[in-house]
């Protein structure tokens, strides 16, 4: 007899929770971001969109877009945050352009009008130090730094499995063509992943690196004290990122909500704030100059065109490649 | 309880062929003995009985029931191992309520019949005990207990006693005749041992490569074997070259053996002409060498002797060179012989003849 | 009588299984190997390999290093052995907890701890540079040898240490009757029999070497090896042309057979069976004799179980991104995983139970089929089940993401990472299992048939209570094994599916040795429970074979 209690009290639990939940909205983000962003990205939407319930799903960002991929004749994923816009390219048949209203708010660098994307934040290459390890004056320029006193004590990820990397190399070839690009390849030594790169150098592995703003900001603002980093005066690259909303995603409406809330002022603070990731927006210069990062307008940006680093991929990888022998 | 009827079993692997065509009805209550030395194919049989290898050739059936392609599972043998087999983890009366489990039986015939055979063989009140709390004895007849309390049709029991030290073996012979012959069970029993076969069996069936060379009951077959082989396999024998001379009128044939006369019963014609003597060694007399020997005797000299107390056994090299065996029983005029000594060895009545190959 | 059910049928079953899921994606990295970047056949990959880049030099420093870890894991473990079973020394007991400190603790999480000591930000490095001393840099060849040569030893030692064991004493007072002394007679009776047990195990050793995908990602930096670069190129053809991972693959698959088939050949011959005799009595140690030898193993102990003691520190040290305080404790990594990440805890506990449990069945049921039911299959399967020994774990995970992510048959990743588990383990726990197998004997299988129970219930009723022990060895070992994994699940994995080995792995990736520590402390006591408990109320032994 007892059970029949049980059972039927639980049945009418069910039935509850499921008509709250039809109330309810969802949105299934992917994502690749760390799980105290994310936690940010949670607390704003209990705060300010309470009935939207936010499904995480994490990982790599690559291993993302391979399920929403896989998933395409069924979509699961509403929400795709982030990943570099050139990765992003290679998978535009799966989101779906959404033309939020928080996007005049950010930098012309990172809105794309023709791509069924938005930028969230933007990585700034820069070369780490580690002064502990280094002998002699740290190079200012990368042509300085392509000198061959520097050989064997520079490292980067290998251009063939990052994006970043990729989107230094290419830099490079912009500012010093063809032979940058052997002198490069000739005084670098390779690392097997982005990451592997600030930890050489905060390792003291490399006295050099050519990494991201964010990777060194992290040990800086850390605490360890031989760290530094250069934004080299003859010009820098941005490595901008991304997030899309997925085609005939189930939950389109909701997710274009939470689209806008991580293009709102208020979160892309707090993110910048807790993963030293430039934000999007135009519209930060007081956080940033508070974390004592230099103001965007203060650094020599080179601009690139990201279709046209798609485009010379191969062909540069080959050159590279054939420079490292 | 059935009667047991093997027809021209015959079991080959690959190109050796192991039994080479064994047939034998054997009657329902006898407690029937494969005896034989390892090769001899005695254990392939048996396991061929209890369902556990298939013949090559022929029929095995129970009563009437032809049993020969039935899985060893619903046969309803009953089987005692050299190893005895009892469940390690299992204690006596789980060991012993197995099969009658396995039979659904009820749980109250269970424990009627188990507590009653565990009496049968002398372990009442060791249910609880563990095979590894008992000794080689007690575990075999756990293992006996087991076999017989299914009320199998057949009882196998595969060279149950060798593992058991030899007082224990004398007394383990008496347990498992005693029971058989209570409970009627045709019984077929597997060793290499012929004391054990001589001591219990109805019926022993002397195998060797693959054939059984003689099958009869125990005096029988120590009485009048009919090889050389079974001769020397079932008690012992001193085997000499014979030629044959004449045939007798009341059945006792006349040999040559060695420079003297021998008369005695031919077993079987040899096929070539040629013969071997059979003397046992208590049928020969041994005594001091004072006069020449005369028909029936032979010349020769103690190389040793072993006293053992109600016999003493000698090792006498003929005068031809070879060996003879000779056992005399009690003191009497044999216990002055000494090493050495030349003695006349009179071979007497009881000596039979078989072909040389039958060896 | 059907002769064939049930137990040809179950080998057949059985085979088919290995076959599908072991030799298929084995055979389909090879044959990927000579595929070119448009689809046919060539030998570019080969090519690539013998000429460009690193690649020839790691195969290089892969096998040297092979080589000098074995060296040393040998000098180690004969050494730890010989005092152990010759001398009574004082911490003998915690001695031979030593395999199994080697088991709770994941390569991962000693490489990681060795870096956190070690490392440029290490403590011990830090004491150096606070005392004005140099300490010398870890990555690299000192970090590879020194982790490695402390994770493997044990294999080494216990393969030592059951041959002097069962050393019969009385061959060695034969041999000083016959005119050597002791130490001589040390020399040239004992050390050469227990040679060969010595050499098999260094055998693995360099197996394990060769394959070793954790420690070597961790500490390699700037020497390239094989294993990294294998799975370096599996993450860069992901939805390309798996040319070079695949012929890197075959490398490796070509390089462990060929040390297989050695062993096989010069090896296997050799093994002296000890007829059982007496022991040798243990001496009591003296003196400075006494302190020097102690010393030497205490050191190896203390050395031994220092990852754990340090990722236990690490896990409640503060730290600011990257940068850590040692000094300065917090809960704070534990109160993130609570609020963020016990969908990784839930993984592993998912992934690994399903490994363990399916896995520990097939191995029952193989190792039964393999020692009693032999059949014509019986040489196939027994073949089939060395496969996996031959691969390494990233291999594996290769061979199976290649070969069911299309084709005939479609895998996810769950069941996947499942199927990797298992697979990997299967020859041990089929070794487990079967320990026991070779002490029943035949004939209480036939005396229960012959009362009248059938072989499958046979099978259950009185073999299964019987290789019980076994079974819960097997059981244990490929839990631990398996909540463990790496290298296969980290190639295999989709997103949604970390387990806690593969987030300590991205952890550490970022640099975050605090965070990283929590997971790996949580990891150990996954698997520390089930052996604690196996061992001590179930009074496993887990290392009998």
């Amino acid at each position: 007899m007892r059970y029949l209690g049980y059972a039927s009290t639980f049945t009418l639990l069910t039935i509850i929770g499921a008509a709250t939940n039809a109330t309810a909205g969802e949105v299934n983000l992917y994502t690749s971001n760390s799980e105290d962003a994310v936690a940010l990205v949670l607390d704003a939407v209990a705060e300010q969109a309470p009935d939207i319930k936010i499904n995480v799903i994490g990982g790599g960002s690559g291993s993302l877009l391979r399920r929403i991929e896989a998933e395409q004749s069924a979509p699961v994923a509403d929400l795709f945050w982030s990943s570099g816009f050139s990765t992003l390219a290679g998978f535009s048949n799966l989101f779906t352009a959404y033309e939020s209203p928080e996007a005049d708010s950010l930098l012309p660098a990172l809105q794309t009008e023709s791509a069924p994307w938005t930028g969230t934040n933007t990585h700034v290459t820069v070369i780490m130090v580690n002064s502990d390890v280094l002998d002699g004056e740290a190079p200012q320029t990368w042509e300085a730094l392509m000198d061959k006193r520097w050989a064997g004590q520079v490292t980067m990820a290998d251009p063939a499995n990052s994006s970043s990397s990729y989107a230094q190399l290419y830099g490079i070839y912009q500012l010093y063509g063809e032979e940058g690009v052997r002198n490069l390849a000739d005084i670098v030594e390779l690392q097997g992943s982005t990451s592997g790169v600030y930890k050489a150098v905060a390792q003291g592995e490399y006295p050099l690196g050519m990494t991201m703003e964010y990777a060194a900001q992290r040990y800086i603002h850390g605490g360890q004290d031989d760290i530094s980093m250069i934004y080299p005066t003859d010009g820098t690259f941005l490595s901008p990122e991304g997030m899309a909303l997925i085609k005939n995603g189930p939950n389109s409406e909701e997710a274009k909500q939470v689209y806008d809330l991580l293009l709102s002022q208020n979160l892309q603070e707090q993110l910048f704030d807790l993963t030293f990731r430039r934000p999007s927006r135009a519209d930060l210069d007081d956080a940033i100059a508070n974390s004592g990062l230099p103001l965007m307008e203060d650094i020599n940006i080179i601009e690139v065109d990201e279709t046209e680093a798609g485009e010379q991929r191969d062909y540069l990888l080959e050159l590279w490649a054939d420079a490292r022998g | 309880m059935a009667e047991l009827i093997l027809q021209d079993i015959r079991k080959s692997y690959g190109d050796t062929e192991v039994l080479k065509g064994v047939s034998r009805r054997i009657a329902d209550g006898t407690f029937f003995t494969l005896l034989g030395p390892s090769g001899c194919g005695k254990t392939t049989l048996l396991r061929i009985i209890a369902g556990f290898v298939s013949p090559t050739q022929g029929t095995v059936h129970f009563g009437r029931d032809d049993i020969t392609r039935v899985l060893p599972h619903e046969r309803g043998v009953g089987m005692v191992f050299q190893d005895y087999a009892l469940f390690p983890d299992k204690n006596v009366f789980d060991n012993v309520a197995y099969g009658l489990r396995a039979r659904k039986l009820s749980s109250k015939e269970i424990q009627r019949k188990v507590p009653e055979y565990l009496e049968k063989v002398g372990l009442g009140g060791l249910e609880s005990r563990l095979p590894a709390e008992m000794s080689g004895g007690q575990r075999q007849r756990v293992a006996l207990a087991r076999a017989l309390v299914i009320e199998p049709r057949v009882l196998l029991m595969d060279e149950p006693l060798s593992n058991l030290d030899a007082s224990l073996r004398v007394q383990m012979r008496d347990v498992i005749r005693s029971l058989q012959l209570e409970t009627r069970t045709t019984t077929i029993f597997v060793t290499h041992d012929q004391e054990e076969a001589l001591a219990m069996s109805d019926e022993i069936a002397v195998m060797k490569n693959g054939c059984i060379d003689q099958c009869g009951a125990p005096a029988d077959v120590y009485r009048n074997p009919k090889t050389a082989y079974v001769s020397r396999f079932v008690g012992s024998a001193n085997l000499i070259e014979a030629e044959f001379l004449e045939h007798g009128l009341d059945g006792v044939d006349r040999y040559r053996v060695q420079d003297t006369l021998v008369a005695g019963r031919t077993m079987e014609v040899a096929a070539n002409g040629r013969y071997l003597m059979i003397a046992r060694p208590e049928n020969i007399k041994i005594r001091r060498k004072d006069s020449d020997p005369v028909g029936g005797e032979l010349e020769g000299r103690i190389a040793s002797f072993q006293f053992q107390g109600y016999r003493t056994s000698f090792h006498v090299v003929l005068k031809s060179g070879e060996d003879l065996h000779v056992e005399t029983v009690g003191e009497a005029e044999t216990s002055a012989l000494g090493r050495g000594d030349n003695v006349i060895v009179s071979i007497g009545e009881k000596c039979l003849f078989v072909p040389e190959a039958s060896a | 009588m059907n002769r064939f059910f049930p137990w040809g049928f179950l080998s057949v079953t059985a085979l088919v299984f290995l076959a599908i899921f072991v030799a298929y994606p084995i055979l389909g990295v090879l044959f990927r190997s000579f595929i070119g970047e448009n689809g046919a056949f060539s030998l570019d990959g080969f090519e690539t390999f013998l000429t460009r880049g690193k690649y020839l030099e790691a195969l290089m420093n892969t096998v040297i290093l092979g080589l000098i870890v074995t060296l040393t894991c040998t000098i180690l473990g004969v050494f730890l052995a010989f005092v152990v079973a010759r001398y009574d020394i004082p911490f003998a007991n915690i001695v031979l907890l030593l395999p199994l400190s080697v088991l709770i603790i994941p390569e991962l999480i000693s490489a990681q701890s060795w870096v956190m000591v070690f490392g440029n930000n290490g403590l011990i490095t830090n004491l150096f540079k606070a005392l004005g001393l140099p300490f010398p840099r870890f990555y690299g060849w000192f970090g590879l040898i020194y982790v490695m040569t402390l994770t493997y030893y044990v294999h080494v030692f216990l393969a030592a240490l059951a041959a002097l064991r069962g050393f019969d004493h009385s061959l060695e007072e034969a041999g000083q009757s016959l005119g050597t002394a002791p130490f001589t007679t040390y020399f040239r009776v004992v050390f050469p029999t227990i040679l060969p047990a010595v050499l098999a195990s260094g055998l693995i050793v360099f197996t394990l070497v060769i394959g070793n995908f954790a420690i070597s990602i961790a500490l390699a930096q700037r020497v390239p090896l094989l294993s990294v670069m294998t799975y370096r190129s599996f993450i860069s053809e992901l939805g390309g042309n798996p040319t070079m991972q695949s012929t890197l693959a075959t490398v490796s698959i070509l390089l462990v057979s060929g040390v297989l088939f050695l062993q096989k050949r010069y090896l296997s011959k050799r093994n002296y069976q000890m007829v059982a005799g007496r022991s040798t009595p243990r001496i009591k140690l003296r003196g400075w004799k006494a302190l020097l030898i102690s010393g030497g193993a205490g050191l190896i102990i203390v050395l031994s179980l220092m990852p754990a003691l340090v990722v236990l520190m690490g896990s409640f040290t503060v730290s600011r991104g990257p940068v850590m305080y040692w000094g300065q404790f917090t809960l704070e990594h534990y109160v993130r995983i609570w609020d963020f990440n016990l969908a990784v805890i839930g993984n592993s506990l998912k992934f690994a139970s399903l490994a363990t449990g399916l896995g520990v069945c097939f191995a029952t049921l193989v190792s039964y089929l393999l020692v009693k039911k032999r059949s014509v299959f019986s040489p196939v399967l027994d073949y089939l089940l060395l496969l996996p020994l031959t691969i390494s774990g990233t291999v594996l995970g290769i061979a199976l993401a290649q070969g069911f992510n299309s084709g005939p048959i479609v895998l996810s990743g769950g069941l996947l990472m499942v199927l990797a588990m298992m697979v990997r383990r299967l020859p041990f726990g089929v070794r487990n299992a079967s320990s026991n197998l070779h002490n029943i004997s035949n004939s209480i299988e036939e005396a229960s048939v012959s009362l009248g129970v059938p072989p499958v219930r046979t099978f259950f009723n009185v073999v299964l209570p019987l290789m019980a022990p076994g079974i819960a060895a097997a059981a244990i070992l490929t839990w631990v094994t398996t909540v463990a994994e790496l290298s296969a699940s980290v190639v295999i994995y989709q997103a949604g599916q970390e387990t806690l080995p593969i987030q300590i792995f991205r952890l550490i990736s970022s640099d975050l040795m605090a965070r990283a520590s929590a997971f790996g402390v949580i990891n150990m006591f996954i698997i520390l429970v089930p052996v604690f408990f196996g061992i001590k109320v179930m009074k496993v032994r887990l290392f009998s074979s």
